[in-house]
């Protein structure tokens, strides 16, 4: 899908991948966050996992709609890699799944230059949960059974790119 | 005007900041998910609002250097500046209907973070846009050089038509006047 399909930037109107969005600041996502870490500790995790996972239970879905892969013919593998070309288009980072293992449900995905860990450089914690939660979700949404992503690689600890598992319930 | 957001590849920029994209479905979720674990989310999501653009204004006078400093000190100049660029981010059709000697008031058409109340036909009880209020008073807050409070007073999420935010205020709102309708052209 080309630039001018996947973006259109108009006076009052903003639509990226067919759903209407807003251009923030990535510092607006660091502010939030760090203003619930300091009332909620370690469950700002949960709740950025949360919803980042509620926003694709409900996107993922009709992303499907617009992809350009006739339906009929769509495997999950390439819906998968839509998904992640789709996120391409965030300015949040480039995103790539490297591991595609329908059969045991196994996914590995990464992101490059992660804007929300980005603020975080040198703190040695991972701290894309947020992603973490849409990759759950998103994924989850395209195979059609609940999964969980967790972490294991972060800028913000020092990786060169951020990593995230996927795995079933 | 619209290339104030410049495109490098896949990423978008503004003032040689980068921007990142939350589509409003999105947003509702995270707004949603804060409202149910934090305590005061609504003045978390007006505190973001109001840091996000003040640095938006600090990069805006760092990246055009004098000729910004020139508009800042200009108040209703830079205000209808910054108003056009704010309507480049999507979060609605925003305008100035009438800005005065006591008040500033925004209209925004189609607010995107109450949008998806509407497509849900969720009903509020109270207004809902705490981050586009806190942007109208960071914006405003830096052109004035004083602290202000913006309130949201009318919401698409409650029925309305439109939102309307208000700064209330003072003797130390000098803006003289406001562009309404033929704002449109202005400086297109
Ligand atoms: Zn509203």
């Amino acid at each position: 899908m080309g630039l001018k399909g996947m973006i259109s930037i108009e006076k009052g109107l903003v639509v990226v991948a067919g759903e209407r969005s807003v251009l923030i600041p990535p510092s607006f996502i660091t502010l939030l966050q760090d203003r619930v870490m300091k009332e909620k500790g370690e469950k700002w995790r949960e709740i950025f996992y949360e919803a980042g996972k509620k926003a694709m239970d409900n996107l993922a879905p009709t992303y499907k709609l617009i992809m350009l892969i006739p339906r009929n013919s769509a495997s999950k593998k390439k819906l998968i890699e839509e998904l992640v070309e789709i996120w391409s288009w965030m300015s949040c980072g480039r995103p790539e799944v490297t591991k595609i293992d329908l059969r045991n449900n196994h996914f590995t995905f990464r992101v490059y230059g992660s804007t929300i860990a980005k603020p975080y450089l040198g703190r040695g914690e991972m701290m894309c949960d947020y992603l973490a939660g849409m990759v759950a979700g998103g994924f989850g949404s395209i195979i059609g059974e609940s999964l969980k992503c967790r972490e294991v690689k972060c800028i913000a600890n020092g990786n060169e790119f951020c990593e995230f598992e996927v795995t079933g319930v | 005007m619209a290339d104030y957001v410049q495109k490098k590849r896949k990423e978008l920029f503004l003032f040689g900041e980068q921007l990142s994209v939350l589509d409003v479905r999105s947003f509702y979720y995270l707004k949603k998910e804060l409202g149910r674990s934090v305590r005061n989310s609504n003045e978390l999501l007006y505190d973001a609002g109001k840091d996000a653009v003040q640095k938006m204004q600090s990069s805006f006078v760092k990246f055009l250097g004098d000729s910004a400093r020139v508009l800042m000190s200009d108040p209703e100049n830079a205000l209808n500046e910054f108003v056009e660029v704010l309507n480049y981010l999507g979060l609605g059709e925003i305008s100035i209907p009438e800005s005065g000697l006591k008040t500033i008031k925004f209209v925004v058409r189609h607010s995107a973070e109450a949008q998806e109340y509407v497509n849900l036909k969720e009903r509020s009880k109270s207004p809902v846009c705490y981050a586009l209020a806190g942007i109208f008073a960071g914006v405003c807050e830096g052109i004035l050089q004083n602290p202000v409070e913006c309130k949201e007073t009318r919401c698409i999420a409650c029925g309305e038509e439109v939102c309307e935010f208000v700064i209330p205020s003072g003797d130390d709102i000098i803006l003289t006047r406001g562009g309404g309708d033929d704002r449109q052209g202005h400086k297109a």
